[in-house]
């Protein structure tokens, strides 16, 4: 890649332009008048655009808000989308428009239905303007179309809105009616469960369940007692069968007790100062063995009485020796059993009393389950029944408020803010400046290919090459030496490229002509 | 291995390109040094009375017209190619100003076929006897392509003996080669009759004489040899050895200067004078 300074591509450009001349004002030529066809055979895209004002803002709405449906939030491209191409305003369209007549097939219909469509552009301005603009090779036919779309569309939009609240209102109406029957029959229904059956009064089962419950902690608390209580005159009972009945045997016994007791005191004392043979030791010894003798032959006698069984029952007629007395303990042991045993038969008869009572409340509590079961169902049908028609019976009211707001016109209505303009100027490029981009890229083009072939050629061009890039010493620089002999061929002759570059500017300015001349 | 030795190759064509280009470097410092001290002294000759009084005898039978002349691409001092004139002119200048002393002898050759060193060659000859102190003698050493008896053809002259002629025959002489160029102070020695095992007269010790004759024939004399192109064939290089200097042409757009560097590696740098740009088109329509 040559390199190449700035001061030296004017010049090398200069030269290199006159030496390939006639490839370059060839390539202008075909550039411009490539350029010129496709401006000629373009073709112009006229757009006529209507801005509506969308005018939600009236008096009446801001009391209503929250009651009749708000359209304030829709999206206005789509609304007016589906109102604009829908079928009827369509036909409308072509109809008037005279694109189509009666020997038209369905597909070439839908096909023109298509076009209009894509032509068509329906967009926001801001959030109370809908631009809506149509494309067409004639104004005139782009200016008529767009009024007629405008037209079309606030008479459908007025149409619909009064049809779609009134059908909105009627719709509502009958549904209020039909809630009306239903609340009727389902408050009939419960009026007529209540009547034939006792138990479906609110709150018995409740009322149930607490008796039951209570009975069931009545039963424990009865259990414990009784647990209780019988042990107790078990206790007792084990208690008396060990106390004697009578208190005389015991008194002998502790009598020889006693004695054994100071006996032994009186030996230990001696015990101190003599020997275990001194004669008052041994004496006492032998008392002291006597004592223990006698003693458990009382104690002997005492238990076989027991063995035998024979108590003395206080209060009933017995036979008592003259040396026998009623035992204290064994009397007052014996109340006290006697009571404890009372005591318990009467919680255990209690006890079985509330275990009756408790079956029976629950044989009642199933009873009841059923019949509150019955009863939730008819009431909870008859609220729902009844908060679905109160509601009803508000929408009704902002149906019938909407409805008379849009046979009023108080609803949301278009107004043409700007309206339909005739196109003058054509949309996008059009011929001028496919004219003038043929004539800039036709001198652009074949000196940008010509700077890109300088820049990549390395060939040898410039003086500089030589003297700086290769170190040689320049002796001269001898330009091009055109001898009388040598001529250029008529292809490359001044005169013939002069004429060939005056000749596109005049097909241009008979094209400008041709073009102006048809489009007017 | 293979790398390594291609690496070391690579070193040493750098060493010797680097080599080459500061040897160039240190002729053109002398050069430059040189013309700056000889420029009056050459000055001064191109004034010489005697000189000119010299060369006064050359008779011309016909000359060229100047529509003669620019029908076979010559330049004469009254052309309104100016732009070509000067730089011939230049390029004259600048010859003797690297040569001070005396006349010599220099070889033009082209980088390639159809470089245009017939062209370079023939102006340079005609621009030195611009100087009416000053006679020039071209020799057609191009026998691939041999130009200058088409140009005696048009002043209908017809020499009868050429360089190959004298060289390969003993009997003729160089008064019998030597032809009036139909140019004021301007003589040309043709090719002559080719034939076989021309390329070996160059060679000759018979050749190197002959330079050595007429160059010290006249003091004034400069001669001139339009050699091939130096990368088509060898006789470029045979008669570069018998030269003083060499001039390079280089045609415009014609070659890269990978080109030019081989040529050039391949002369005595010693020798070349310089290079010359040839037929660079016109800035203007």
């Amino acid at each position: 890649m040559a390199k190449i300074t700035l001061e030296e591509w004017a010049p090398l450009l200069a030269r290199e332009s006159i030496k390939r001349r006639t490839s370059l004002v060839l390539l202008f030529c075909l550039i411009s008048l490539a350029f010129l066809a496709m401006g000629f055979l373009w073709q112009n895209k006229f757009e006529s655009t209507v801005t509506l004002f969308i005018d939600d803002s009236n008096i009446v709405r801001p009391l209503l808000e929250g009651a009749a449906v708000s359209t304030a939030n829709r999206d206005q491209v789509y609304v007016a989308s589906e109102i604009l191409f829908s079928q009827e305003i369509l036909d409308t369209v072509m109809a008037r428009g005279g694109w189509v007549d009666d020997s038209m097939s369905l597909e070439e219909k839908e096909r023109i239905k298509e076009k209009i469509i894509e032509k068509t552009s329906i967009e926001n301005q801001g959030t109370t303007l809908l631009r809506i603009g149509f494309e067409h090779s004639e104004p005139r036919t782009a200016y008529d179309t767009t009024r007629r779309f405008a037209d079309l569309f606030l008479d459908k939009t007025k149409e619909d809105q009064a049809t779609e609240s009134e059908k909105a209102f009627d719709f509502i109406d009958s549904q209020v009616e039909t809630y009306r029957k239903k609340l009727a029959d389902s408050e009939k229904r419960l009026q007529d469960f209540r009547t034939q059956t006792s138990d479906a009064r609110p709150g018995t089962e409740k009322n149930l369940d607490a008796r039951i419950l209570e009975l069931r902690r009545q039963i424990e608390s009865t259990e414990l007692e009784y647990a209780e209580a019988r042990s107790r005159a078990d206790a007792l009972q084990r208690e008396l069968s060990r106390v004697a009945i009578t208190a005389d045997n015991v008194y002998r016994e502790s009598q020889y007790l006693n004695q054994i007791n100071e006996l032994q005191s009186e030996m230990n004392l001696l015990l101190l100062s003599y020997t275990e043979d001194y004669p008052d030791i041994v004496k006492l010894r032998q008392q002291i063995d006597d004592l223990r003798q006698l003693a458990s032959r009382e104690k002997r006698v005492r238990e076989e009485q027991a063995r035998r069984g024979s108590t003395l029952v206080i209060g009933q007629d017995a036979f008592v020796s003259n040396t026998t007395s009623l035992n204290p303990i064994y009397q007052k042991l014996k109340a006290e059993a006697s009571s404890a045993e009372a005591d318990a038969n009467s919680l255990q008869s209690r006890l079985e009393h509330t275990q009756v009572l408790l079956e029976k409340e629950l044989n009642r509590s199933n009873k009841t389950t059923d019949v509150e079961r019955k009863l939730s169902d008819l009431s909870r049908d008859n609220q729902v029944n009844h908060d679905i028609f109160q509601d009803l019976l508000k929408r009704r009211e902002s149906a019938r408020v909407s409805m008379t707001l849009d046979q009023e016109r108080q609803g949301v209505l278009y107004r043409i803010q700007e309206p339909a303009s005739y196109p003058i100027l054509p949309k996008g490029i059009r011929f001028m400046h496919f004219a003038l981009a043929g004539i800039v890229l036709g001198f652009a083009i074949p000196l940008a290919l010509l700077i890109a072939f300088l820049q990549v050629d390395p060939r040898v061009r410039l003086a500089s090459t030589v003297s700086e890039e290769l170190e040689l010493p320049l002796l001269a620089v001898v330009p091009h030496m055109a001898s009388t002999r040598e001529k250029d061929p008529w292809y490359a002759k001044r005169s013939t490229l002069t004429a060939l570059i005056i000749c596109v500017l005049i097909i241009y300015a008979f094209v400008s002509w041709l073009k102006y001349t048809q489009g007017s | 291995m293979t790398d390594n030795r291609a690496r070391i190759a690579n070193v040493r064509s750098i060493l010797e390109n680097t080599q080459r280009k500061q040897r160039r470097r240190a002729r053109k410092r002398e050069t430059q040094a040189m013309v700056s001290l000889a420029t009056p002294q050459a000055q001064g000759e191109l004034l010489n009375p005697s000189t000119e009084s010299e060369v006064g005898f050359m008779q011309d039978p016909r000359l060229f017209t100047d529509k003669q002349l620019e029908r076979i691409g010559v330049v004469h001092p009254r052309s309104k190619n100016r732009a070509l004139v000067d730089s011939l002119r230049q390029m004259r200048t600048k010859l003797f100003q690297a040569c001070p002393e005396g006349n010599f002898t220099v070889m033009v050759t082209s980088v390639v076929p159809e470089g245009g060193a017939s062209f370079i060659a023939l102006n340079l000859a005609s621009t030195i006897s611009f100087d009416r102190a000053k006679t020039s003698l071209l020799i057609d050493g191009n026998m691939y392509d041999p130009t200058l008896h088409k140009m005696l053809e048009m002043i209908k002259l017809k020499p009868q003996y050429g360089l190959l002629d004298y060289l390969s025959d003993p009997n003729i002489g160089i008064e019998n080669i030597v032809s009036p160029s139909g140019i004021p102070r301007m003589r040309i020695v043709p090719i002559g009759n080719r034939m076989e095992g021309d390329t070996e007269h160059l060679t000759s010790k018979k050749m190197s004489s002959f330079l050595d004759e007429i160059k010290q024939r006249y003091d004034n004399r400069f001669v001139v040899i339009d050699a091939p192109s130096i990368s088509s064939s060898v006789d470029a290089r045979v008669v570069a050895d018998l030269c003083d200097f060499i001039i390079l042409v280089v045609p415009y757009g014609g070659v890269s200067p990978n080109v030019i560097e081989t040529v050039v590696d391949e002369i005595d740098e010693q020798k070349l004078v310089g290079v010359v740009l040839n037929n660079e088109p016109h800035a203007s329509f």
